[in-house]
């Protein structure tokens, strides 16, 4: 088992976390076992993080301990290996607006110590401010919305002075005619009013017409 | 430490709290309900038509076992339809006591599924409710110029039944009207008055029934019929004809002298849908036999990147990633 980042292992080609709760499955993943710690094997094709770190990312966003706003949380597959990484000490907090899929997430939040489920649209951050009162260390967003990189500069607030974030873009779903590029770099110039850039990352092979950008917080 | 699990426990009470609430209304079931409907009517439809056709072949042996359980499922969901009509009914009828008994429990219900929740439907202008289900020929008559649609599934309504085209999108509307107001009493808990309203519906429907067909609605049917049938087949025919280079040229140079210089979209000689607009001209090219589509002044200007994109291949592979695009400065 090889080291990656703070948290993450690869071993053969694919990606594994350590388990937080040994001998429990959230999606049905693999459990493998190497000298008595078990990981998870984290599926590229499910999770948009971990097809980045599969093409190439060069930094991680979480490290153990971390206080994590994740923006778009859904049923909690890429949530739960984020729960890994950040380990007991660590805060993960998981807004997502379908109820239907915080059932599931809720579920997952009962098990694991370190989630916080919050109903809420990620554009009212007014609704979930107060329960930051430390920053957040790190952000990530996995929202297919049309103004998904300005979802994510209001919640720019809530993130520490040079904090990392990183940000799904899917290009679909903000223009169907234009070019994928065209439509990366004008999101990329929102972005850029709160961030600096440090790399874009294209999914190609995991997701079709997604970029994952990581920014660093002014 | 304590604060952090203390505000974990209040995040996954309030949370619960949030979900109780959203799945504490009731028509979120009618809607999933009629929903089922509609798929198990074709459904039936299939296997009833399945059944019958094997039928008429005689199966004997094996084949007759297999014929007698696809008889025995068809039956089965004759049965769940109407247990699911029924539960409709009662569910609407407590949930819409005014609106179920004008519009009637599975048209109320299918106009329920679309507009999404109680809420929302309840809050929506009888011109809309008229429209309900008729979205796509709603979007073309506000994209394309198509006629305004006159009704949605109130066309499905026992009143709108036998009326002839020219008189259901007055009927259409009247309804619509009542329908709205039945919503709002529903909704603020008014007073149930919809047997009388039904009533004085039925007494105006049937005056309007009972009017005489004026010349002018005449002729319009008449051209309308015309369109549907013979107009038709014409506009289809000229749409499939080629054109030649030289009758495209002139095609355009006319255009050109008549708007001036080529500001605004581009014309092109065919009707062409909404929504394709002039991304792609390579592709428009070939279905003229090459050499472009229009005069080299006119090409629609994209971006350089967009188009060498493809050949890109380091962009995204490998484990560092380095982009090689100049328009990112990484």
């Amino acid at each position: 088992m090889q080291k990656l980042f703070d948290g993450i292992f690869s071993k053969k080609n694919k990606i594994y976390t350590k388990n937080l709760l040994p001998g429990k499955r959230v999606y049905g993943e693999k459990l493998v076992k190497i000298d008595g710690v078990e990981y998870r094997e984290w599926d590229a094709f499910r999770s948009k993080y971990c097809a980045a770190l599969k093409s190439g990312l060069t930094q991680s966003i979480f490290f153990s301990g971390a206080t994590v706003l994740y923006l778009g949380s859904a049923e909690g597959t890429t949530v739960s290996h984020v729960s890994d990484i950040v380990g007991e000490e660590g805060n993960v907090f998981c807004v997502d607006i379908s109820e239907i899929a915080m059932k599931k997430l809720a579920a997952l939040a009962e098990e694991r110590q370190n989630l916080f489920p919050i109903i809420s649209d990620a554009q009212l951050t007014k609704n979930y401010k107060e329960y930051f009162e430390k920053k957040a260390d790190a952000m990530f967003q996995d929202i297919s919305q049309r103004n998904q990189a300005d979802i994510f500069v209001r919640n720019a607030a809530l993130l520490k002075k040079g904090g990392l974030g990183a940000i799904a873009i899917k290009t679909k779903s903000i223009s169907q005619a234009k070019e994928k590029l065209d439509v990366l770099s004008g999101e990329i110039k929102t972005l850029e009013k709160e961030f600096e850039i440090t790399q874009v990352v294209n999914l190609e092979p995991f997701e079709k017409h997604h970029y994952l950008v990581l920014v660093k917080k002014k | 430490m304590d604060a952090r699990v203390e505000l974990r426990k209040k995040l996954l009470k309030k949370t619960k709290e949030q979900m109780n609430e959203k799945f504490a209304g009731k028509e979120i079931h009618i809607i999933k309900a009629v929903r089922l409907l509609s798929d198990l009517d074709s459904i039936n439809n299939l296997m009833s038509e399945n059944a019958s056709e094997w039928k008429l072949r005689e199966p004997r042996g094996e084949a007759a076992d297999a014929f007698t359980e696809l008889n025995e499922n068809t039956e089965r969901i004759a049965s769940e339809k109407k247990k699911l009509m029924e539960f409709i009914e009662k569910e609407m009828d407590a949930e819409f006591p005014n609106f179920s008994i004008i519009a009637t429990p599975v048209l109320g219900a299918k106009l329920l599924a679309s507009a999404g929740s109680k809420k929302r439907l309840c809050f929506m202008p009888a011109s809309t409710i008229q429209v309900l289900g008729a979205e796509k020929a709603l979007f073309a008559h506000l994209r394309k110029k198509a006629n305004s649609p006159k009704h949605g599934h109130l066309f499905n309504h026992p009143l709108m039944q036998k009326l002839p085209r020219f008189k259901r999108g007055k009927v259409a509307r009247i309804i619509a009207g009542k329908l709205s107001i039945a919503l709002k009493q529903d909704y603020f808990n008014g007073e149930n008055t919809s047997k009388n309203v039904l009533a004085e519906l039925e007494k105006e429907i049937a005056k309007i029934a009972a009017e005489p067909v004026t010349p002018k609605q005449e002729q319009r049917e008449k051209v309308l019929i015309e369109q549907h049938t013979e107009g038709a087949k014409k506009e289809t025919s000229e749409k499939s004809r080629t054109w030649t280079p030289e009758e495209r040229r002139a095609y355009f140079a006319e255009k050109n002298k008549t708007s001036g210089s080529g500001d605004g979209p581009r014309q092109t000689p065919f009707k062409r849908n909404e929504g394709n607009t002039w991304q792609k001209p390579h592709h428009e090219s070939r279905h003229f036999g090459g050499g472009g589509f229009a005069p080299r002044g006119e090409r629609s200007e994209r971006p350089a990147f967009g188009r060498n994109e493809n050949k890109s291949k380091s962009f995204g592979k490998g484990r560092f990633n380095k982009p090689k695009h100049s328009f990112m400065k990484f």
